[in-house]
């Protein structure tokens, strides 16, 4: 490699030394452009900038070499990664690039309008149109560097984007109509050596392909560039305001009929204060020195404009001077209230976001609002919304935050995975499924494009990983023999799980149903994940975070639904149901503290009534029969009935009124407490409870009165139940 | 010596902001040139109303032996003697900023990468000379060298001259420090940095605007101008 870096060096200084042999040797430093290595690519670039754009080569040799530069020019910014081959240039590279087609430009038009007949011409103009359309489209962004995300990258790769700017505005001269010059000051112009001024009025109408109209609306979508870059809504940043606005003040001494009413509406429209900050910028100071640098430029170019007297329009005239006193004043007002301290209009933007903050907190804002007031919840999400990984890491991978963000070197393998599983649940519960999606997009770009490009990818020889097949590299995997073993065509299937037995699957549910009932056991004191309510179908669920009861919704949902078909059938012909075990667990837990837990047993039946009467109902949509809530309802009620005292009337009557089905026989356990002389009042309000209040339950009640006063022999029941009967059968009864 | 960045420091008179600015930027070691932007050089005469004005080249050795037949004392005890003591270590004497169309008063270029400028209307007129030549330059300027100008407001005294002085020298080396990084990172076209070019590096000129932002921070009584321009 050195031998050849240094061939390569010696070439170049002959090819200078020597005119006779430049030819000769252009074409066999030409192919290095080729090479993947970085610096023999970068001796050769720089041997064709030395040679053309510092002008070492003689013009004759330029115009005759030229178009040989437009395959190699293309080759090297036909990538938008370092994944693909040929590798994004460097910056400093990719600048010597625009240099070198600025130069070429030119040259190939002339060749084109002096001898459009040469073979292939045509088609060199071409090349060279896609060359120009290729780099102009790269204007604004951060290549060669890796995007990040639109916002940020256009601030990033500024001396590209600078160079870019005067590209355009050079490709722009040529492509616009020249205004006629003085024939008395040629002379002056020849003396002056003033270059030429190469434009479409050139074009003989009748020329073989370059056709001027055609040419002349192309420069003008050119133009459009520049202005829409100026007339963003996003403040651009000063760096390339100043270049742009100095390159459309030079073009409008040249060709001041393409810019001159775009250029001065601009400059009197122009309010750095009704610009919006870039998305992803907290640097209020740096914003506010930004606008500051933007309008300082205007004032002196205005200045400039009026020192001229560019200006003729005397109407227009007056609002440049109106604007320049303007910028006189503000920058006296900056003055005085020093630059730390915000301006009216700023304070006015701060208002609105935390207004809008604090709307968002609350939840008073509508999807759409929240979108149109909030450009982070505009497609644009992510800080690094690149499609392309810089390493192969996991992390590049995953990664969706600013590189310079302390986090993004921070190793989440290192946390405990509890923690990492709260913080992802949390995560997942405060994002929109937008958002997440977006996420998820991005991520599987990246993971595509590196599985795209995976044949560009070695070992080297020092074992850094730079071009490697990507599984291997992306994975780590150190051990050879694992390598050896591996093969890409082969298909990994998942091994089939063991079957389970029934006794094993009921071992299993026996595990699952303690470790919900040791959750039961917790002290909650507040909920683990905090509830969002969004309009989010992400928390359109059962459970949108983790609450005292939350193990009962899992264990109800795991009886009436997910475990509703387990059943098997024991060699004695008897049914078991693996649902039954979860019921038992809930039962158990309830009869441990029937007074404390009379919410888990109405929630459950609840949900257990719900769903058989979902999964059992019939065409006429009359109420299925629920024989499984009927068979637990009255295991509950008799085994809740014996111990409940007097106390305990709210309790019960709370049970029974927020069952949702009571049939007879559930009703005629309550004659026993009926019975009871120390509880039968009880017993009676019970009664009465159904009657007032649960009317479908009416005649069931009174039939158990008209019972009770029929069977019973003591007088004071019967007079209790007569005194019923007569209120609520007042015609049968007096 | 530094060789990354030149530095070109301007007030008024080139006599006492640029002057201070200039002595520490040479001490510490850059290359640095200094300019007035002003159509002379004025300096306190005995009353408010009668400076002493001299042409910009008009040796600091003239100025003082003028100064001298005057009123020492005065001179003496309003710091002129010397702040012209100061800068005859630094240069012969003060040199007009090289506006186009002016026959220029040294055959130095405008070669250097950053201008300082210590008063708005200094600034304007740097900003405003280098637009006049891009105005004037038919050729495709694609090849021009840029130059940061950045303006640093200070007052024009001799002590607020030695703080902006201060500030500048900051500024510049803040400024070296992330050229430096950038060399650093440019100089290593080799495979293995291709990569590297291809994560989130800030280049020199893609980190001004944080610079100035996290410098303007630290110095809010010096309140700063910047523009790009070129050569």
């Amino acid at each position: 490699m050195e031998t050849q870096i240094s061939s390569l060096i010696s070439a170049r200084e002959v090819a200078f030394q020597k005119p006779q042999l430049y030819t000769d040797i252009f074409h066999n430093l030409l192919p290095f452009i080729y090479n993947q290595n970085t610096t023999l690519q970068t001796l050769v670039i720089d041997f064709l900038k030395e040679s053309f754009v510092d002008e070492k080569l003689d013009k004759e040799l330029q115009l005759q070499l030229a178009d040989e530069l437009l395959q190699p020019l293309s080759y090297l910014i036909s990538s938008k990664s370092h994944l693909e081959l040929p590798r994004a240039p460097s910056p400093a590279n990719f600048v010597k690039i625009i240099q070198l087609t600025n130069h070429i430009y030119p040259i190939i038009f002339k060749k084109c309008l002096s001898s459009p007949q040469m073979q292939d011409l045509e088609s060199k103009w071409d090349q060279l149109q896609s060359l120009r359309d290729n780099l102009i489209q790269k204007f604004g962004t951060a290549y060669p560097l890796l995007p990040l995300n639109p916002e940020s990258d256009a601030s990033r790769s500024t001396r590209s984007n600078i160079t870019l700017v005067m590209f355009i505005t050079n490709v722009l001269s040529i492509l616009s109509i020249a205004p006629p010059k003085d024939p008395r000051a040629a002379r002056a112009r020849k003396l002056k050596n003033t270059p030429e001024d190469l434009s479409i009025v050139s074009i003989p109408s009748d020329h073989k392909f370059l056709n001027m109209t055609r040419l002349e609306v192309e420069g003008r979508q050119i133009l459009d560039v520049l202005f829409d870059a100026l007339n963003d809504s996003r403040i651009i940043n000063s760096p390339l305001f100043c270049v742009i606005t100095n390159r459309l003040l030079t073009l409008f001494k040249k060709r001041p009929g393409l810019v001159s009413v775009k250029l001065f509406d601009f400059m009197i429209a122009y309010e750095s204060m009704n610009k919006e900050d870039p998305l992803f910028e907290s640097n209020q100071l740096k914003m506010r020195l930004i606008r500051r640098f933007n309008d300082r430029i205007l004032k002196v170019m205005i200045g400039y404009c009026l020192n001229k007297s560019f200006v003729k329009d005397t109407k227009l005239l007056k609002r440049f001077q109106n604007k320049f006193t303007y910028y006189q004043g503000m920058f006296e007002d900056q003055r005085k209230r020093g630059l730390l301290k915000p301006d009216s209009h700023e304070i006015k933007r701060e208002e609105k976001r935390a207004e809008f903050k604090k709307k968002k907190i609350t939840g008073n804002e509508s999807l759409e609002e929240q979108l149109q007031n909030n450009p982070s919840e505009s497609p644009l999400f992510y800080y690094n919304s690149s499609p392309i990984t810089p390493d192969l890491s996991y992390s590049s991978l995953y990664s969706l935050i600013s590189p310079n963000n302390k986090l993004a070197s921070f190793n989440m393998s290192e946390l405990p995975q509890n923690i990492l599983i709260d913080m992802i649940a949390y995560s997942l519960q405060n994002t929109t499924t937008r958002k997440l999606v977006k996420g998820l997009e991005i991520i599987s770009d990246r993971f595509q494009n590196v599985m795209k490009f995976q044949q560009n990818y070695t070992i080297s020889q020092d074992q850094d990983i730079q071009i490697a097949n990507v599984p291997d590299s992306v994975k780590r995997e150190d051990d050879k023999d694992l390598q050896d073993d591996y093969n890409p065509d082969l298909v990994y299937e998942l091994p089939l799980p063991n079957y389970m037995t029934f006794k094993d699957q009921k071992k299993q549910l026996l595990k699952i149903i303690s470790q919900f009932m040791e959750l039961a056991q917790l002290d909650y004191k507040q909920p683990i994940l905090s509830d969002v309510s969004n309009d989010d179908s992400l928390n359109g669920v059962a459970l949108s975070s983790w609450k005292e009861n939350t193990w009962l919704v899992f264990l109800t949902r795991l009886a009436t639904r997910g475990l509703c078909d387990a059943q098997h059938t024991n060699e004695d012909g008897t049914v078991e149901n693996l649902n039954d075990l979860v019921r038992d667990a809930i039962f158990t837990y309830f009869t441990a503290d029937i007074r404390g837990r009379i919410d888990v047993v109405i929630d459950w039946l609840n949900e257990e009534w719900i769903c058989e009467v979902a999964r059992n109902r019939k065409e006429d949509n009359e109420v299925p029969d629920t024989p499984v809530y009927n068979a637990w309802g009255s295991k509950v009620l008799d085994n809740i009935i014996p111990f409940m005292e007097n106390s305990d009337r709210k309790i019960f009557l709370r049970l029974l009124s927020e069952l949702p089905s009571l049939n007879e026989q559930m009703v005629e356990k309550i004659k026993s407490i009926c019975l009871d002389p120390i509880r039968y009042k009880f017993g009676f309000v019970s009664l009465q409870f159904l009657i007032m209040f649960r009317p479908p339950l009416k005649d069931i009640a009174i039939n158990l009165f008209r019972r009770l006063y029929q069977e019973t022999d003591l007088d004071d029941l019967k007079a209790e139940c007569l005194s019923y009967l007569k209120k609520y059968c007042p015609g049968e009864y007096t | 010596m530094s060789e990354l960045l030149s530095f070109c420091t301007v007030c008024a008179s080139n006599q006492n902001r640029s002057m201070e600015a200039h002595k520490l930027l040479k001490d510490a070691g850059y290359k640095v040139r200094s300019y007035g932007t002003g159509s002379a050089v004025r300096l306190p005469g005995p009353s408010i109303d009668k400076p002493n004005v001299f042409q910009f080249g008009t040796p600091y050795s003239t100025m003082r032996e003028q100064l001298m037949k005057q009123d020492v004392r005065l001179h003496q005890a309003n710091g002129v003697l010397k702040m012209i003591d100061r800068n005859e270590k630094i240069k012969e004497a003060p040199q007009r900023w090289p506006y186009i169309g002016q026959e220029p008063q040294t055959t130095e270029g405008l070669d250097f990468d950053i201008v300082f400028t210590c008063e708005e209307r200094c600034f304007d007129a740097v900003v405003e000379d280098f637009m006049n030549r891009s105005y004037n330059d038919t050729s495709s300027q694609i090849n021009r060298k840029l130059i940061h100008v950045i303006n640093v407001e200070i007052r024009d005294d001799y002590d607020n001259a030695l703080i902006g002085g201060q500030g500048i020298l900051d500024l510049a080396q803040q400024l070296e420090k992330k050229m430096e990084e950038a060399n650093e990172f440019n100089q290593k076209p080799d495979q293995k940095d291709s990569t590297s070019i291809q994560k989130n590096y800030d280049l020199f000129e893609d980190s001004i605007p944080d610079i100035l932002a996290a410098w303007q921070k630290d110095h809010p009584n010096l309140p700063l101008l910047y523009s790009v321009c070129y050569n």
